[in-house]
């Protein structure tokens, strides 16, 4: 599923074995999408002696820190680069 | 134990697998000592601050350069010589901070940073205090940085956590509409351009 900017997004809340690019502190968060940056190699899929060479979109996302951290200044902002797979249309 | 002995132990541990690892490819004839330091040596020659600190000062100077530099950054610095694929295809982008938004740079999970266009990063970029809490309370690491935002203006935080890079437009000092690009640029700090100075 790709997604447009402007499009409201919620993280992957489970916590994955090996290795990933999605933030612990970001996982299970809503976001909306500000831009598409690109396609790139699947980071959690090409590390390792198992190599899938699956290419995936990288989105810039932005959160609301305060959807993020509880202690967190209300207009803060946070953006982060996640690839499609870190991303749902709901929770 | 103090955090900053576990740092020292850490590095020594990365050092020890790196050299490993150098020693293995070069058994294997896949790289020489020599072709790994020219690869560096011609790297950091042209990574360095005074790039970013050009590419403020052209963008201050230059409304469509700022434009096409908030629009594709990596089209833009191309336009100054500086070339961002040396290693691996990365999207750049530069932000600009306005009175209303601030922003600031971090990367979360390990350091990734602009190289090519700051040079290599101040230590403190890398460390786990500045990483950890640069997203969750960024107005107090500004104060420890000196800098006080007025309340109006709001803090967003930008974590490089894959293929991009990212760097900070300054605004452009009041009362600078007569200088050069040159002096414009011996302005800027590269603290500025990670947005922990407000120039």
């Amino acid at each position: 599923m790709t997604y447009e900017a402007g499009a409201p997004v919620w993280t992957r809340a489970q916590r994955q074995n090996g290795h990933t690019r999605l933030p612990a502190y970001l996982r299970g968060k809503p976001g909306v999408i500000v831009a598409e940056i690109g396609v790139f190699p699947l980071p959690d899929e090409n590390v390792g002696e198992h190599k899938s060479g699956r290419r995936s979109r990288l989105y810039t996302v932005a959160f609301q820190a305060r959807d993020v951290f509880d202690d967190a200044a209300d207009d803060q902002v946070i953006c982060a680069d996640l690839f499609e797979e870190y991303l749902r249309s709901s929770p | 134990m103090s955090a900053h002995v576990h740092d020292h132990e850490r590095s020594a541990a990365i050092s020890a697998r790196v050299k490993g690892l150098i020693a293995r490819l070069e058994q294997r004839r896949l790289t020489s000592e020599a072709e790994l330091d020219s690869t560096i040596e011609r790297f950091l020659l042209n990574a360095k601050v005074q790039n970013g600190y050009r590419i403020v000062a052209r963008a201050w100077r230059d409304p469509g350069f700022r434009e096409r530099l908030l629009f594709d950054a990596n089209d833009a610095v191309a336009e100054l010589g500086v070339d961002l694929s040396y290693w691996a295809p990365v999207r750049l982008r530069v932000v600009e901070n306005t009175p209303k938004t601030h922003n600031m740079i971090v990367c979360t999970l390990c350091s990734c940073y602009p190289i090519a266009l700051l040079g290599p990063s101040p230590s403190w970029y890398k460390s786990e205090a500045y990483r950890a809490r640069a997203v969750r309370d960024p107005r107090s690491v500004l104060e420890e940085f000196g800098v006080t935002l007025p309340a109006e203006t709001a803090i967003t935080v930008w974590d490089s956590t894959a293929e991009a890079r990212y760097m900070v437009l300054p605004m452009r000092p009041p009362g600078t509409e007569r200088l050069s690009e040159s002096d414009l640029a011996s302005l800027v700090t590269r603290d500025g351009l990670i947005g922990t100075a407000l120039v």
